[in-house]
C-alpha cells in the first residue's frame, strides 16, 4: 500500500520535471529563432529615433550611454529620459546644445501610453506645443505653459527635459562620437 | 458530438466574449483598430490552440492533484513564444500591444476550456474545441475593432503594415477627411459602450435563432 502510494509519487514528479523540460526546450527554441531579428528590430528602432530627432542619419550609435547621456564631439548631446506621466510613463530622446547646455534643439516623445486624442500632441513633435519646445533656451523651461487638459502630462515633459538639463550640465566633459 | 458540431458550438453558441463573458480585459483593452484586434486575435488563437492540444496530448501524465499548475505552466510557455515570435516579426505591433499579448496566460477563456475540455478529450476534439473558441474570441474583437476604429478615426484599416508587410499600407482607407471622429469611441468608455451594443445584439440574435431552431413545446 505505501509502496504504491510512493510510486504513484515518484510518478507525478516525474511527470512535472518532463512537462517543466518540455517547456523550457520550447521556449530556448523559439528564444534562439527569435533572437537576431530582435535585436536587429532594436537597432533599427534606435537609429530611426535618432534620426527623426536630428534630422539626419547616425552613422554610430553609441551601444553603451553613460547615465543616459550621449555627448558628440560637435559640442552637442543627446540624452534619453523617462518619468511618469498621467497612465504610465513617458520616454523622451532629447537633443541639447551648447557647452555648458543652453538650449534645446530637438525633443522626441518615444514611448508613452497617455490618454489617446487628449495627449495626442506628444505624438506630433512638428507641429504646436512640442516643436516650440524643441527649439528653446534652457532657461525658458521654468516659464512654458502646460497644455489645457492635460496639465499632468506636460508637466512631467517639462520635468523630465529640466532633470535632463541639469543632468546634463552636471557631466558635460567626455566626448564619445 | 461531431467536430463541426464542436466548433460552431464553441464560436458561437459558447462564445468566450457574448456568452461566458471571459477575457474581456484585453478584449476592450485592444480592440481600438483593425489591426490591434487581429494582432491580439492571432496571438491568442495561437496560444489557446496550441496550449490546449499540448493539454490534451499530455491529459494522462499530468497529475491530477497538479494540474492548475501544469496548465498555466504550459499556456505560459506557449504565450512567452507568441511575445518572442511579435516582437520577431511583427515589431511595430509589439511596441504598441505587448502588454495585452503577455497577459494571455491570465486569459481565464485558455484556462477554463484547458480544464473543461482539453484535459478530458482527445487530441482532435480539442483542436477543434480551441480553433472554435479561438475563432469565437476573433469575430467579437474584430467588430469591435472595426466599429471603434471606424467611428474613431473614420478610416478603416491603419498601420496594416505592421502585420502583412509595406504593401498592406494601401489598405488603409479613409472615409472622413479630417480624419477626426468620435474620440469615445477610441478610449475605454466607448469600447464598453459599444462592447455592451454587440453583446445586446448578439444575445438578441441568438435568442431568435434559437426559437426558431427548437420545438414549440420546448419554450414556456
Amino acid at each position: 500500500m505505501t509502496n504504491k502510494g510512493a510510486d504513484k509519487g515518484v510518478q507525478s514528479i516525474l511527470a512535472l520535471v518532463g512537462i517543466a523540460l518540455v517547456c523550457a526546450t520550447l521556449l530556448a527554441g523559439t528564444r534562439a529563432l527569435t533572437a537576431p531579428q530582435i535585436t536587429a528590430n532594436h537597432a533599427m528602432l534606435a537609429q530611426n529615433e535618432l534620426r527623426a530627432l536630428l534630422g539626419k542619419e547616425v552613422v554610430s550609435v553609441p551601444e553603451d550611454w553613460i547615465d543616459g547621456l550621449w555627448q558628440r564631439c560637435d559640442g552637442s548631446l543627446i540624452a534619453r529620459a523617462q518619468v511618469a506621466g498621467y497612465a504610465g510613463p513617458i520616454e523622451l530622446l532629447v537633443a541639447l546644445d551648447g557647452t555648458p547646455v543652453e538650449r534645446l534643439s530637438g525633443v522626441r516623445i518615444t514611448r508613452h501610453q497617455e490618454t489617446a486624442g487628449i495627449a495626442d500632441f506628444l505624438n506630433r513633435p512638428d507641429a504646436g506645443w512640442l516643436a516650440a519646445l524643441a527649439d528653446s533656451a534652457v532657461s525658458d523651461l521654468a516659464a512654458r505653459d502646460a497644455v489645457t487638459g492635460a496639465t499632468i502630462t506636460s508637466r512631467a515633459v517639462l520635468a523630465a527635459l529640466f532633470e535632463t538639463t541639469t543632468r546634463a550640465a552636471a557631466s558635460q566633459s567626455r566626448c564619445e562620437s | 458530438m461531431s467536430l463541426a458540431t464542436t466548433f460552431t458550438t464553441s464560436a458561437i453558441r459558447a462564445n468566450p466574449a457574448w456568452t461566458q463573458l471571459l477575457g474581456l480585459c484585453p478584449l476592450l483593452a485592444v480592440s481600438n483598430s483593425v489591426v490591434n484586434a487581429l494582432g491580439l486575435a492571432l496571438a491568442t488563437s495561437f496560444v489557446a490552440v496550441g496550449a490546449n492540444v499540448s493539454i490534451s496530448a499530455a491529459r494522462h501524465v499530468i497529475p491530477h492533484f497538479a494540474r492548475l499548475p501544469c496548465f498555466v505552466l504550459i499556456i505560459a510557455t506557449f504565450t512567452t513564444c507568441a511575445v518572442l515570435l511579435m516582437e520577431a516579426f511583427a515589431f511595430g505591433l509589439y511596441l504598441r500591444m505587448a502588454l495585452f499579448v503577455q497577459i494571455i496566460v491570465t486569459n481565464c477563456m485558455i484556462l477554463g476550456r484547458a480544464e473543461a475540455f482539453a484535459s478530458r478529450k482527445g487530441l482532435l476534439e480539442t483542436l477543434s474545441d480551441a480553433l472554435g473558441t479561438a475563432c469565437g474570441f476573433a469575430i467579437v474583437l474584430l467588430a469591435l475593432g472595426t466599429l471603434r476604429e471606424l467611428l474613431a478615426t473614420g478610416g478603416l484599416f491603419a498601420g496594416m503594415e505592421m502585420l502583412f508587410g509595406a504593401t498592406a499600407s494601401s489598405w488603409h482607407w479613409q472615409w472622413s477627411d479630417t480624419g477626426q471622429g468620435l474620440l469615445l469611441a477610441a478610449l475605454p468608455p466607448g469600447a464598453f459602450l459599444i462592447a455592451g451594443l454587440l453583446l445586446a445584439f448578439a444575445k438578441a440574435l441568438l435568442r431568435q435563432t434559437q426559437w426558431q431552431s427548437s420545438p414549440p413545446e420546448a419554450k414556456r
